[in-house]
């Protein structure tokens, strides 16, 4: 059964380092929060869409489900700007006007910072992601932590998955009579399922040495100078031409 | 004869509400050996095993690891993990990592070897249980098979001279059985000692050196697999069977067909050449 997990573990980058991907992820969001211009944003959007769900081949229901909700935060958020209301100085009148441009470049600007994210989240698992912290020297108490938040999240979901699979097959989930009275049952047993499989966890982890420390090591990966210059490389070009399209406007 | 490696003497366990697990278990583990545990759903075998490694602490009688009696401290239970590895029934309460070959490596780490000999290890396990392509892959995302292979590729990379396995064969297919009963074949031939707890009779009966009958929290009979099987006195009563290969025996020999004086065949492949070697036999 899956955990419901917005990394793609299919992802053809899964075997690149994880430097790689931050570099990319994290310098076409800088380019998302600086560019000037719509159509700067536009190509930046395109880039990362494109590389992700083509050179990374992260399957675009990951990809669209990362970024379905986000987008809804930021149509809601977008409205406040849409409609600009405000008191007319000349006449003394309440005056409401629409303002369509502003609005769209904000959806746009938060689009771009998020496919940013998505497909760094999607490319990157977690303790791929860990590592890369670690090596940057993040203080061991924050990576544990998130560890251990992802773990617990994980096997909460799991136990979720396998006691709605359990009430389905006994026709559970048939009336919604029977439906809301499932979803009392898998509340109320959610937490001695998950402590109980947690137990068990911590026996089978005993039997391997475990003392309270999860110790591991992942495969060894070596940063791709040519594939960091590149993508450096192709930032440095939209940067430039940002600042140009920017210098353009004024 | 030498000391046995592993051993339970009178070893009592009970879960909380009082509910037996153990009723005084005794039972040595010779170096070498391939030591089934056999009996029926509820007669102990799992609460034997987690008290072989240390999981569970009896309540009284004692385990002792290689003649020196097992102390519960934290440097006790390190000295035996580092020598008994275990399997437990369900791999997934094993199995934690993000992918197998992390997974893997929290053995040998947790061991203290260094880093270049935990990959090297690790490297190693992957590969006798041919899971190098897989080493990326969060174990989540296997099959049944391929699960128990991961835990066993974690215990393997622990190297402990002697490994524990809760039914292992319990939830695999025929082919995902044979492979794995393969590489514990491959493990035994470099000297690790297998202990394993099953209810399948055929299993026992083909491939053990020895077996302990489990009844009731208590070991009721221990011997060769022909001496426990031989006359049908050890299971009977316990919710066993005879091996099927035996059956087939037994029902040949009244008519004279299997002359008693020949040894039973262990296997069905070997009972298979027997037959044809009887037939040939006969023709002439
Ligand atoms: N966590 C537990 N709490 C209470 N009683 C338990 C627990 N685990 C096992 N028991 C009881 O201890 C006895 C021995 O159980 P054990 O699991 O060792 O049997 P088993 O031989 O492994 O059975 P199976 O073939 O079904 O795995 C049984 O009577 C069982 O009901
Ligand atoms: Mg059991």
């Amino acid at each position: 059964m899956n955990a419901r997990e917005i990394y793609d573990p299919d992802n053809r980058w899964r075997l690149r380092h994880p430097a790689e991907k931050a570099v990319f992820a994290g310098g076409m969001l800088l380019l998302s929060v600086a560019a000037p211009s719509g159509v700067v944003l536009g190509v930046v959007l395109a880039t990362v869409t494109a590389t992700t769900l083509l050179l990374a081949a992260v399957s675009w229901r990951k990809f669209a489900g990362g970024m379905a909700a986000p987008f809804g935060f930021l149509l809601v958020g977008a409205i406040p700007v849409l409609v600009a209301s405000g008191v007319n100085p000349d006449t003394q009148e309440a005056e409401w006007r629409l303002d369509v441009a502003a609005a769209g470049h904000l959806v746009l600007r938060g689009l771009t910072a998020t496919a940013c994210l998505v497909s760094f989240a999607t490319t990157t698992s977690l303790p791929e992601f860990l590592g890369l912290l670690r090596a940057i020297r993040c203080p061991e108490v924050l990576t544990e932590w998130m560890l251990l938040t992802y773990r617990f999240s994980q096997s909460l979901l799991l136990t979720v998955a396998s006691a709605h699979l359990a009430q389905q097959l006994r026709l559970g989930l048939g009336s919604p009579r029977a439906r809301v009275r499932a979803a009392g049952l898998l509340g109320a047993n959610l937490l001695p399922r998950s402590f109980e499989k947690a137990k068990r966890l911590e026996r089978g982890l005993e039997c391997r040495g475990y003392d309270g420390q999860l110790r591991t090591l992942s495969p060894r990966r070596r940063v791709s100078w040519p594939v960091l210059g590149l993508v450096v490389a192709v930032q440095i070009l939209l940067a430039a031409w940002a600042v140009a399209a920017g210098r353009g406007n004024l | 004869m030498s000391e046995p490696i592993l051993e339970a003497r009178n070893v009592e366990y009970a879960y909380p509400g009082g509910i037996v697990g153990l009723a005084g278990v005794t039972l040595a583990v010779d170096a070498g050996e391939k030591l089934a545990l056999l009996g029926a759903n509820g007669c102990g075998k799992t609460t034997l095993l987690l008290s072989l490694c240390g999981v569970l602490k009896p309540r009284s009688g004692e385990v002792r690891l290689s003649g020196r009696l097992v102390e519960y401290t934290r440097a006790g239970l390190r000295n035996l993990r580092q020598r008994v590895g275990t399997l437990l029934q369900d791999a997934d309460d094993q199995l934690f990592a993000g992918s197998i070959y992390e997974d893997v490596s929290f053995g040998p780490l947790n061991l203290g070897c260094t880093e270049a000999e935990t990959r090297q290890r690790v490297e190693q396990a992957l590969a006798a249980m041919e899971l190098t392509d897989l080493g990326d892959r969060p174990p989540y995302r296997l099959s049944g098979g391929q699960k128990k292979r991961t835990a066993l590729a974690g215990v393997a990379a622990m190297k402990p001279a002697v490994i524990l396995l809760d039914e292992p064969t319990a939830n695999l297919d025929p082919h995902a059985s044979t492979d794995l009963l393969a590489l514990l074949d491959q493990m035994h031939g470099q000297g690790t000692t297998i202990v394993f707890s099953t209810h399948d009779v055929d299993l026992a009966y083909a491939w053990a050196d020895r077996i302990a009958v489990l009844d009731g929290g208590r070991v009721s009979a221990c011997g060769s697999p022909e001496e426990i099987f031989g006359d049908g006195q050890a299971v009977r009563g316990s919710g066993l069977r005879t091996p099927w290969v035996l059956d087939v025996v037994n029902a040949l020999q009244p008519s004279a067909l299997w002359p008693s004086e020949l040894r039973p065949p262990r296997t069905p492949a070997a009972l298979v050449k027997q037959l044809a070697a009887m037939r040939i036999e006969n023709v002439r």
